[in-house]
């Protein structure tokens, strides 16, 4: 019966925690939807003992300059667990606010990084596949150790798309393999959701308006690099009983 | 007739509150409507909605609470068969 996992959002434990200190959100900010799934999963008793590193509340200009994910560091929830060690749960809008403007680069790769720091649990996740976001959650409260856990949110104030495709967004940046959804237990990958079907990443930056100064040439070099990065990926996972959701 | 110091003053909070009774869905121009023939209660809506604005009504179908909905559309675009449309907001 471990294999088997029922996915009815019905059964989801209906206490919303978000709700009433709810900051002022955008409409269809995928940050808010990511934060109330976290809560969801959390349980009211963990929430309590939480911690906004860089709070969700603050206002953004205010982030500026304090980047150590990246040029800009996206919000931070540190939950402490037994024995002093800490799940910290970031959630990334990716939202350059500081001098990268106009620069080439790849964006860091922190889950990697905490899986070389030898982060016990490391995972990431996105909204757009929310029952694998809250197992990755109830995972990292119960494992041992330090948990890490990336959530890539769409935002369509920032990333400049319409506000009903946030949940598309999200489940576009898994199926292009631009952002793979893993979890690294002790150092070892396991791939959590089999894509049924594979897009080019032209689906995903296309649909973006931040994206639309890339030439096809440059949407074919990102094209090779994605590809060669997942199958780097691939080849050191297993693939096995671990996937958690299949659509 | 009221006097000036029996006027309430404005735009101020005289008590400490949480964000809970402010009402958040004021700006939208679209609002979900649900067509409750082709609902078949699966609460996908429920899930993706980023506001938690989707409630569980007594008959057991899923409804926006226009206090909260910012109209973003998700749930329409979410559901499987076609019963949320995005009707104006007048």
């Amino acid at each position: 019966m471990d294999r088997f996992a029922v996915f009815v959002p019905k059964l989801l434990p209906r206490e919303e925690s978000f709700l009433p200190d709810a900051p002022i959100s955008c409409k269809g900010c995928g940050e808010a939807l990511a934060i109330r799934l976290v809560y969801k999963a959390l349980g009211s008793a963990m929430i309590r003992k939480g911690t906004w590193k860089i709070p969700f509340k603050q206002p953004l200009p205010e982030l500026k300059g304090t980047g150590k994910a990246d040029a800009a560091m996206p919000s931070l929830l540190r939950l402490p667990k037994e024995d002093k060690q800490v799940l910290s749960i970031c959630f990334d809008n990716e939202a350059r606010l500081g001098k990268d403007i106009g620069t080439e680069f790849w964006r860091k790769r922190m889950p990697a990084v905490a899986v070389a720091e030898g982060v016990p649990y490391v995972a990431t996740a996105s909204p757009g596949y929310p029952f694998d976001l809250i197992a990755k959650v109830k995972k990292a409260c119960s494992a041992p150790g330090d948990a890490y856990i990336h959530i890539l949110c769409p935002c369509p104030a920032g990333w400049a798309f319409d506000a009903s495709l946030s949940v598309q967004v999200g489940k576009l940046a898994v199926d292009s393999n631009l952002f793979p959804l893993y979890e690294a237990i002790q150092g070892t990958y396991f791939m959590t959701v089999a894509v049924p079907k594979e897009r080019p990443v032209k689906d995903y930056l296309r649909l973006q308006g931040r994206f639309q100064q890339l030439s096809d040439a440059d949407l074919a070099e990102i094209q090779k690099t994605v590809a060669l990065e997942y199958s780097r990926l691939s080849a050191s996972s297993k693939q096995g009983e671990k996937q958690h959701e299949r659509h | 007739m009221t006097t000036w110091d029996q006027n309430k003053v404005g735009c101020i909070l005289l008590e400490k509150k949480l964000a809970q009774p402010f009402k958040k869905g004021d700006k939208r121009t679209q609002k979900p409507a649900l067509d409750i023939e082709k609902c078949t209660k699966c609460a996908l809506c429920y899930l993706y909605c980023p506001d938690a604005a989707i409630r569980l009504r007594d008959d057991g179908f899923y409804e926006a609470d226009s206090d909260y909905c910012k109209g973003c559309g998700v749930c329409a675009r979410e559901c499987w068969f076609g019963a949320i449309t995005m009707m104006e907001e007048r």
